[in-house]
């Protein structure tokens, strides 16, 4: 009971202090190392939440039986430690958490694995039909709106640039913005996204997720304007989100408009310092904290159960 | 299946350069320098683009007379709508450099460059 407790206070406080931490202006510095962070304190809730129902349903469950035969204590001290004073129900109502969460992510992941699969198979179908390719590597259709994007997937993915987006950059600009969008495709940061994205449809209702894959969208970009642009190039590459970002005609009427491209605009400007080996290394070990921490806090009732029993077996072997 | 894909793209681009209905006889002959092609190929393509709902036919005499459903640029537009619009498949799907930026935002960022633009970058 009080290591479910503490469970879910420890997700409901790293959520918060987490969050705050990781939107100090400091992940622009390594944008790379926010998003594992972001990634690492995402998954560390879910399975502080998860470990949480599963020690409630503890008495409950076949585990009990290899948890108490993996630390060599009865079956019966393990459960008594994991029991609470409340009877059956938060055992079932812990392993109606595990279940339902466990069965929402999954067709969740799956649902999105569907669709975006589906629409990148159109997308590939159309781009056949109406792209051509570019010596350079690339695809190019014909459209009179600036655009350039990436299609994941199926081996390499392709990049593809509208003939408007290919008359508007100058030569370097187009280099920096393939190399940009190729960084996406080498690094797959669509997985990265895709995971994210899936936490945040999940829990369409927990803020931090919704956060967290906005967060790691931005950070994505940024990561792939590092890695596409030199301390000297990144003016280009500022000039040609501008040139993108503004070059849209009205009558498009696109749905979003795009806050964060403000953002990367100004640090892409702005004098450049190179990313600390410091912040990786605290970022490294926040993850180790997040991760064995909840663990740990599982584990607690089942190690003292354990110890207790080997104290147990011990007397008795001095009392005979 | 590949080669079926850049055979159906060869002969939409037939169809779109001619703007005009035309039969596969005639398709196969504009596409016969590039690539050695059996007219029964020809016909397989032109009907699986038809039954794909890319191309009209309509019957003249004895042949088909195939027309674009949709003009090059009409099919460029409807892909693009995907990759333009904010729904949770597109995000998924792909990613974008920049999506767009209203007049307000347009203007900040235009004075952030020529801001530093006399600094070595």
């Amino acid at each position: 009971m009080i290591a479910a407790l503490l469970l879910v206070a420890f997700a409901a406080a790293v959520s918060i202090l987490g969050a705050q931490l990781l939107s100090r202006p400091w992940v622009m510095r390594s944008p790379r190392v926010a998003v594992l962070s972001w990634q690492a304190l995402s998954t560390s809730v879910v399975t502080s939440i998860l470990l949480a129902a599963t020690a409630l349903a503890l008495p409950f469950l076949p585990l009990r039986f290899s948890l108490a035969s993996l630390l060599g204590a009865h079956t019966l001290t393990i459960v008594e430690h994991y029991e609470t004073p409340l009877g059956s129900w938060p055992g079932i109502i812990g392993l109606s958490v595990v279940g339902g969460l466990t069965t929402m992510l999954v067709a969740t992941t799956v649902r999105s694995f569907v669709r975006t699969r589906r629409v990148r198979r159109l997308q590939r179908n159309a781009l056949e039909l109406v792209g051509r390719r570019h010596p350079g590597g690339f695809t190019v259709i014909e459209h009179d709106v600036p655009i350039a994007y990436c299609l994941p997937g199926t081996g390499t993915g392709t990049v593809v640039l509208s003939s408007a987006a290919m008359a508007l950059l100058d030569d370097r600009e187009r280099e920096l913005v393939l190399g940009h969008e190729r960084r996406h495709l080498r690094a797959r940061h669509d997985l990265a996204l895709a995971y994210s994205g899936a936490l945040a449809r999940t829990f369409p209702h927990v803020p931090l997720f919704a956060t967290a894959h906005a967060q790691v969208a931005v950070l994505l970009e940024m990561a792939a304007d590092d890695a596409a642009a030199t301390p000297a190039d990144r003016r280009a590459l500022a000039s040609a989100i501008v040139a993108l970002g503004t070059g849209v005609r009205p009558e498009t009427a696109l749905a979003a408009s795009d806050t964060a491209a403000l953002v990367r605009v100004r640090r892409l400007t702005s004098t450049t310092r190179s990313p600390e080996w410091g912040l990786g290394l605290a970022a490294a070990a926040g993850a180790a904290v997040l991760f064995s921490l909840p663990l740990g806090l599982a584990m607690a009732p089942a190690l003292e159960a354990a110890a207790r029993d080997c104290c147990t077996m011990i007397d008795l072997s001095v009392g005979s | 299946m590949r080669q079926l894909g850049q055979l159906e793209a060869a002969v939409m681009q037939h169809l779109w350069s001619t703007g005009r209905p035309v039969s596969v006889r005639e398709t196969l002959e504009a596409l016969t320098p590039a690539r050695a092609l059996a007219y029964t190929t020809v016909m397989t393509v032109m009907d699986n683009l038809h039954s794909k709902g890319l191309v009209a036919r309509e019957k003249q005499g004895k042949a088909y007379l195939y027309t674009p459903v949709s003009s090059r640029d009409e099919h460029t537009a409807e892909m693009l709508q995907d990759v333009l619009s904010d729904s949770e498949d597109r995000t998924a799907a792909l990613m974008h450099l920049v999506v767009k930026l209203d007049a307000g935002e347009a203007a900040t960022l235009l004075a952030a460059l020529s801001e530093r633009a006399d600094e070595p970058a």
